[in-house]
C-alpha cells in the first residue's frame, strides 16, 4: 500500500496525458477492444464476476495481446464503481505458514503485483486462480448484465479504456 | 498446479471418450476429482452453524453428499469461482441436485459473521450451511479432520488470508470420497456428483 500511491499517480497522469492519443480507439464490442496505441494493444474476453451478496470485493479478468513488448502497470476503475483496483495474483503458499502440521498443497493466497510484463505475440491472460484485477470496496454490487469501465495503463502504450460486462461466470 | 492440470486434462479426455462411446458406462466409474490416498473421516468434526441450535456435523443424509469448502467472503477470486462451478454443476444434474448439500466454513470468522456468511452463500445456493467457527481451536480442529490449512494475518492494516482452494465431497458415512482441486470445472463436478449419487448410493 505504501508504494501504491506514486504508481497510481503515474497511472492517472499517463491516463490523462495519453487520452487524446487513444481517443480514436474504443470499440462497440464489449468483448474485443483494440486501441490505436503504439504498441497496438488488443484486449479480449474481459468480464467481471457478479458480486455475491454481503461482500464488497470484486474481480475482473481479461486477455491482453500486444504487437510489441510492453508492461501492464496499473488498472483503475471510477470511484463510482469501487474505491480502488489493484492487480493481484494467486500464489501457492508453503505449508509452513499453517499453525497446524497438516498437509494441504492447495493453500494459496493473494498478493498485489507491481506490474506484469507482456511479451509481443504472447497472450497474457488474467483468469481465476491466476492474475485478476481486484475491485476493492465496491460502491454497489456488480450485477449481471451491467457494464463498467476499467482503465489499463501500459508503460509504452499508455492508457487503454475497456468496457467490462458483469457476468456470473467466465464467457 | 501442474498436478491439477494433469487431473483436468485427463478428466476432459475421459469425458470425450465417454461421449464417443455413448452408452458405455465404464467411464462413470472414474471420478474426475482427486481421491485422497488415506481415508479422511470427517464425521466426528463439528462447527457452529449460523441459524442452527446445534453445531453442524459432516454427515449428510443417506443417499446424499455434502460439499465442504473452506473460504471467506472477502475472497474475490477462488471462492466465488468454486461456488459458481458448484452451482452450475447442480444445474447440470437435474433432480439429483436435490441430494447435494453445501457447507462453507469461513477461515476468517473475525470478519465473517453468521449473517454475512449466510447472505453470501444464499447468492449461490438455496440449500447451504454457513459455518462460522466460534474459536480458533474450533477452526483448527475441523481443518485437521480435512487436512486443510488456513491463516489470517494483519500486516500494517492489510489482511492477508491463506486458504486451500479444494472442495471436499463427503458421503453419508462422513468420509471424504473425492476432493475437487481449484479449477475443476462444473462439467467434471457434475460428472462426479452423478457417479456418487447414482452408482454408489
Amino acid at each position: 500500500m505504501k508504494t501504491k500511491t506514486p504508481r497510481l499517480a503515474l497511472g492517472v497522469l499517463l491516463a490523462i496525458g495519453l487520452s487524446t492519443l487513444v481517443s480514436c480507439g474504443g470499440s462497440d464490442s464489449a468483448s474485443d477492444t483494440t486501441i490505436a496505441t503504439t504498441p497496438v494493444i488488443t484486449v479480449t474476453g474481459q468480464w467481471a464476476r457478479t458480486s455475491p451478496d454481503a461482500t464488497d470485493m470484486g474481480a475482473a479478468y481479461l486477455k491482453i495481446n500486444s504487437d510489441a513488448d510492453d508492461t501492464l502497470v496499473s488498472a483503475m476503475v471510477d470511484t463510482s464503481v469501487a474505491a480502488m483496483a489493484q492487480i493481484h495474483e494467486m500464489v501457492p503458499v508453503e505449508n509452513g505458514m499453517s499453525t497446524e502440521s497438516t498437509m494441504d498443497s492447495s493453500a494459496m493466497t493473494m498478493q498485489e503485483v507491481d506490474h506484469i510484463d507482456i511479451v509481443a505475440g504472447t497472450q497474457l491472460e488474467l483468469k481465476p486462480g491466476g492474475y485478476h484485477i481486484m475491485l476493492m470496496k465496491l460502491v454497489k454490487p456488480l450485477l449481471t448484465g451491467e457494464t463498467f469501465k476499467i482503465t489499463l495503463t501500459f508503460t509504452k502504450a499508455g492508457a487503454v479504456v475497456i468496457d467490462v460486462p458483469v457476468l456470473e461466470d467466465a464467457p | 498446479m501442474v498436478f491439477m492440470v494433469r487431473i483436468r486434462t485427463s478428466a476432459i479426455g475421459l469425458i470425450f471418450l465417454a461421449s464417443a462411446l455413448v452408452s458405455c458406462s465404464h467411464s462413470a466409474d472414474t471420478l474426475d476429482g482427486y481421491i485422497p490416498p488415506s481415508q479422511k473421516n470427517v464425521g466426528s468434526a463439528t462447527v457452529h452453524e449460523a441459524g442452527a441450535s446445534t453445531p453442524m456435523s459432516f454427515i449428510p443424509a443417506t443417499g446424499e453428499v455434502l460439499i465442504v469448502y473452506f473460504g471467506y467472503t472477502h475472497c474475490p477470486d477462488l471462492c466465488p469461482t468454486t461456488m459458481v462451478a458448484v452451482k452450475n454443476a447442480k444445474k447440470k444434474i437435474g433432480e439429483l441436485a436435490a441430494k447435494v448439500d453445501l457447507a462453507m466454513i469461513t477461515v476468517d470468522p473475525a470478519r465473517d459473521t453468521d449473517e454475512i456468511l449466510s447472505r453470501y452463500l444464499a447468492s449461490f445456493s438455496d440449500r447451504y450451511h454457513a459455518l462460522v467457527p466460534t474459536s480458533d481451536a474450533e477452526l483448527r480442529a475441523v481443518e485437521k479432520h480435512f487436512q486443510a490449512t488456513s491463516s489470517v494475518t494483519n500486516v500494517d492494516g492489510e489482511i492477508q488470508v491463506v486458504h486451500g482452494g479444494t472442495a471436499y465431497v463427503v458421503d453419508s458415512t462422513g468420509t471424504v470420497v473425492v476432493e475437487w482441486p481449484f479449477g475443476l470445472d462444473s462439467v467434471s463436478m457434475a460428472h462426479d456428483l452423478t457417479i456418487l449419487l447414482t452408482e454408489r448410493k
